[in-house]
């Protein structure tokens, strides 16, 4: 649940990549509406991928790089370099994933209301309020807005740091969970409505 | 017949058979209001013993519940929850099946019936996210206890992994799935295997959860195709409170509207409604189609509205006194056997057709009304009385078949004749008298090609003999080519939701072709476990062998003991395991701290201890996949009972052979399947047909040698009856019909009811002279006729319910009775004037 929890975060701000920040201050309905307005312009993007995580069951830190695909209405694609080498493949409901070159693939399938398609019908509804629990904090600075977003108690997720470019383009993403665990994403070389196929969301 | 040294008695009962009809006589001219009065109370009391017997609709409930393997069949359902669950099988397009099902489980959780849920609880998935916590706790106690999860046959990898190479390599490992993980999702698991043993474990504890063919990646119940996904609900009152279950039925049809997929529901409450439904329907239809047909026939011959109007109260009263009968002696009758009014009404208006075309016969001929009714009752009514005990006896023989259906039904065709036989005698007669008046012009009846048939058959006599003769050599070969279908899924109903539910999980989900089940009971736990390991072995033996294409077993979840020992026989020295793993994780930058229940756990020697089986049931039984106990191990009010499930292909497993086997080698095993059960049944009413041929042959016999007293009269009674059983066999036999557990005792009610036709003819045509016999022939061949016909419009209806043990004894009789009736109209008079003639 937790995985899947922050699988769904992490692919909401992706589909925020072509977003154009605003130079002013954000209300927390008027940051998550100009998150939603930014993936209705979008089909697929790709993108360089460097993820850092500090986990409360390690003393060093994981460093990786790999890259990641989406494209609508419910592909999402993650490869990672060695040496912690893997692939994550999302079709909507059905996540597999294989560890190393030649690992086991795992397959699972996941909830209807945990799938790709389910929430991106949620994200491309207007925001006209706040989710019960949730808060948001948005502000612009110079050319980067930074977004916070705080769900409702009892998931796993503490909280969710996005920081947009000006182009629109999210740069970071860091995911702050309860336990204390800290992944944080940077993204590079950033490619919008490239024209992405099924050919490129397969697992080899 | 003076070899038999009977005729004093013969004659004694046949004086006792006519004094009784003229006492019939005598007190429906006599006291017509006496009869009307008693009729009356009868029926009065009738009802009152109706009202207190209880109506089954179980299907389970019309086989013998005693037999060993169907004992263990319906325990097995009991235990498994299937008689008082509800099922829900969801099929269609796997894009949108599961997106459906959550939306149904979601109309199911939230449904209420009189203000409270309906459901206790609906589960439609392997394990609720909410279970996670609990999932770990047992993958962090199985990983701390390998030697009793991982499989026997997997013991070298786990000792591969327990080397400081393979500790390495699985600290390697975890790092690349914590890396590879979406944010910290894998750190859960982590601590609780940071060896990775999982991998060895959960595969064979998914496997062994699942009684169905499943897709064990899917969170759901899901079918390999993905087609059909299982739900299971349990409805928070049980079955017995009908109103309750009507109420969570209308609920359900509720929900499964507009869904994009098929819903079919299977399980007690349902059936309970549903199948009670469609089986009332069923029987309705029977009764009012077959009612319909048989005053139409009557009407379109005798032309006649008030006797016409007679025939539904004599069955009605007939219906009513068997039912009140039966009522004395049973506590409760299945409600498919309510199909037995369709059959009296198609024999219980015999009696009316030839009363009645009798006495209008008579006062055709100018017979006075009085004198026309006495001749009917007296003289046809002597025919009647042993047509009627012909016909009843053989079913009231299967009175005493184990198999319920089967005595239900002949008790209440047996008493409804001989009732509809007396309210016939004793009613009809008070209505002609009070609609005939002496100068009331009767025309003559319509012969009914009889006259034609007479002279036909006695033009072409020797051809139809010879023709006959023929015939039976060929319907006898071709009946000797009949199988027996041993299915009981046949003679379900073929379009009841439970049918098709159970049609869909064999092509979706079935494990494998056929399968066993064999229960071990105990006193205790413990005792059951133990008793259980002669099994086990006795099915990896077969699996072994390749006579099962697999098996399942608490051997096959769990390591017993024995295993343990000789898992922990194959581990290299793990006294420096907790060592070794604490340095690798500090080398490879985890944090030990954060380890150290597990380390803590092999500190104290957990993978070295031979765990108490009933130990690590517990820890199953607390977790998400307590359902693979729940499988295995049952307890109820007799103890404990450990489960086997053996899984084959047709020709695999020889199972009459491995039940020997299983005797001499677990004399306490009980062993039950599908295919056993049929075994079972089909030796009970093998044994059942051959004592009902038998006894109901001979009191057939007995009663037509009681009646004609010669050796005529039973060749005249049974020679159509020979040819009717034989070409009834061969043409099923040619149509593509089987022999089945219903349809068989139609072997033995044929004789009774099919020797009636030759009974009349030969009685009224053995009396008369030459130059009457044309006239007798017509007269007792148009009743005869008439009768197959209103006979074959009761059981005919019975050929078109959906219910196939109904229909297949409908189609079988009407075979059955319509050569009879065919041999006894044509053969009999064709036989009568070859031998007049002296050729």
């Amino acid at each position: 649940m937790k995985q899947l929890m922050q699988m769904a975060v992490v692919i909401l701000l992706f589909l925020t990549t072509g977003l154009t920040a605003e130079a002013r201050s954000l209300t927390p309905v008027e940051g998550l509406e100009a998150l939603r307005r930014s993936f209705a312009g979008l089909s697929d993007f790709t993108a360089e991928l460097t993820q850092e995580k500090q986990l409360s069951i390690m003393k060093k830190k994981l460093v990786m790089h790999g890259m990641i695909r989406f494209k609508k209405p419910d592909r999402f694609f993650m490869t990672l370099s060695p040496p912690y080498s893997g692939s994550v493949l999302l079709k909507d409901t059905v996540l597999e994933q294989r560890l190393g070159g030649q690992g086991e693939l795992q397959r699972i399938v996941l909830p209807p209301d945990q799938g790709l398609a389910h929430w991106f019908g949620a994200v491309a509804r207007p925001v006209t309020s706040l989710p019960p629990g949730m808060t948001v904090r948005a502000e612009q600075l110079g050319p980067v807005t930074n977004v916070v977003i705080r769900p409702a108690k009892g998931g796993q997720l503490k909280e969710l740091a996005i920081v947009l470019q000006h182009d629109g383009t999210v740069r970071k993403l860091t995911i702050e969970e309860r336990t204390g665990d800290r992944t944080v994403m940077t993204f590079r070389k950033i490619r919008k409505n490239v024209g992405l196929t099924d050919a490129d969301f397969r697992l080899e | 017949m003076r070899s038999f040294g009977l005729n004093s008695l013969f004659d004694r009962t046949n004086r006792l058979t006519v004094r009784h009809l003229v006492w019939i006589d005598r007190i429906t001219r006599t006291s017509p209001r006496l009869v009307v009065v008693v009729s009356l109370l009868l029926a009065l009391l009738s009802a009152w013993s109706l009202v207190h017997l209880r109506f089954e609709t179980d299907i389970f409930r019309l086989f013998p519940a005693d037999r060993p393997a169907m004992r263990l069949l319906l325990d097995s359902l009991t235990w498994s929850g299937g008689s008082r669950e509800a099922f829900f099988l969801l099929e269609g397009d796997p894009a949108v099946l599961p997106e459906e099902a959550e939306r149904l489980a979601g109309r199911l959780h939230a449904m209420q019936v009189d203000g409270a849920p309906a459901f206790k609880r609906v589960t439609y998935r392997i394990y609720e996210p909410s279970e996670a916590q609990r999932f770990a706790g047992l993958v962090a106690f199985a990983a701390a206890h390998p030697a009793a999860f991982v499989p026997l046959q997997d013991g070298s990898a786990l000792a591969a992994r327990l080397t400081p190479q393979g500790v390495s390599q699985a600290l390697d490992r975890l790092t690349a799935q914590l890396a590879g993980s979406i944010g910290a999702s894998g750190v859960v698991l982590s601590t609780a295997d940071p060896l990775g043993l999982r991998e060895l474990f959960l595969p064979r504890l998914k496997a062994g959860s699942q009684a169905l063919n499943m897709d064990p990646s899917s969170p759901y119940f899901l079918s390999r195709d993905g087609r059909v996904l299982i739900m299971i609900g349990e409805p928070a009152r049980p079955v017995q409170d009908m109103d309750f279950a009507r109420k969570l039925v209308a609920g359900i049809n509720l929900a499964r509207q507009g869904l994009k997929v098929q819903v079919l529901c299977a399980g007690a409450h349902i059936s309970a409604v549903l199948d009670e439904s469609a089986m009332k329907s069923n029987v309705l239809s029977c009764i009012l189609s077959s009612l319909v047909v048989v005053l139409g026939i009557f009407y379109a011959v005798y032309r006649r509205f008030w006797p016409t109007l007679m025939i539904p109260l004599i069955l009605a009263m007939g219906v009513l006194l068997a039912l009140g009968t039966a009522g004395l002696f049973l506590s409760s009758i299945h409600i498919i056997s309510f199909a037995f009014m369709a059959l009296i009404i198609g024999l219980g208006t015999d009696y009316s057709i030839h009363l009645y075309d009798r006495f209008s016969t008579e006062r055709t001929a100018g017979v006075p009304t009085d004198e026309a009714i006495s001749l009917a009752i007296v003289d046809t009514g002597q025919g009647l009385f042993t047509a009627t005990m012909t016909t009843a006896m053989p079913f009231l023989v299967l009175g005493y078949a184990d198999v319920r259906a089967l005595s239900e039904l002949g008790v209440l065709v047996g008493l409804g004749v001989i009732y509809s036989l007396y309210a016939t005698l004793l009613l009809m007669p008070l209505l002609l008298r009070a609609t005939d008046a002496p100068d009331r012009v009767y025309r003559p009846l319509p012969t009914l090609g009889m006259r034609w048939l007479w002279r036909f058959t006695g033009r072409w006599r020797r051809g139809l003999m010879l023709a006959t003769a023929v015939s039976l050599v060929l319907v006898g070969l071709a009946s000797a080519t009949i199988s027996f279908d041993g299915d009981l899924r046949n003679l379900q109903p073929q379009h009841s939701e439970a049918f098709k539910a159970q049609d869909l999980v064999e092509k979706h989900l079935n494990l494998a072709p056929k399968s066993l089940l064999v229960a071990v009971d105990g006193a205790t736990q413990n005792e059951a476990l133990q008793r259980d390991l002669p099994v086990e072995s006795l099915a990896a033996l077969l699996a072994g062998q390749g006579r099962l294409q697999s098996w399942s077993g608490l051997g096959q979840i769990i390591n017993r003991q024995a295993e343990q020992r000789q898992i922990l026989a194959m581990l290299p020295s793990v006294a420096t395991l907790p060592t070794t793993l604490q340095t690798t994780m500090v080398a490879k930058g985890f944090s030990a701290a954060s380890f150290e229940p597990y380390l803590q756990h092999l500190r104290d020697g957990s993978f070295t201890r031979v765990l108490d089986e009933a130990v690590v049931i517990r820890q199953l039984s607390v977790s998400p996949l307590r359902g693979v106990i729940d499988r295995h191990l049952v307890q109820d009010h007799n103890g404990w009972h450990a489960l086997t499930y053996l899984y084959f292909r047709p020709g695999q497993l020889g199972q009459l052979a491995f039940v020997r086997q299983l005797r001499e080698a677990v004399p306490y095993a009980r062993i039950t399947g599908t295919d056993l059960v049929s075994h079972e049944l089909l030796e009970t009413v093998r044994k059942n047909a051959i004592s009902s041929v038998i006894l109901g042959g001979m009191l057939v016999l007995l009663l037509l040698l009681t009646h004609f007293r010669n050796l005529a009269g039973i060749y005249a009674s049974l020679g159509p009856v020979l040819f009717g059983t034989l070409a009834m066999l061969g043409t099923m036999a040619l149509v593509g019909m089987r022999l089945n557990f219903m349809n068989i005792m139609v072997l033995v009610t044929i004789i009774g009811m099919g020797s009636d036709y030759g009974l009349h003819i030969q009685h009224r045509c053995a009396a008369a002279s030459r130059e009457k016999q044309e006239r007798a022939f017509i007269q007792s061949g148009r009743s005869v006729l008439l009768s197959a016909l209103t006979t074959i419009a009761g059981f005919g209806s019975l050929a078109f319910t959906d219910y196939g043990a109904m229909s297949s004894i409908g189609w079988a009789t009407n075979f059955g009775i319509g050569f009879t009736a065919f041999a006894a109209l044509v053969l009999l008079p064709a036989a009568a004037q070859y031998q007049r003639t002296g050729e």
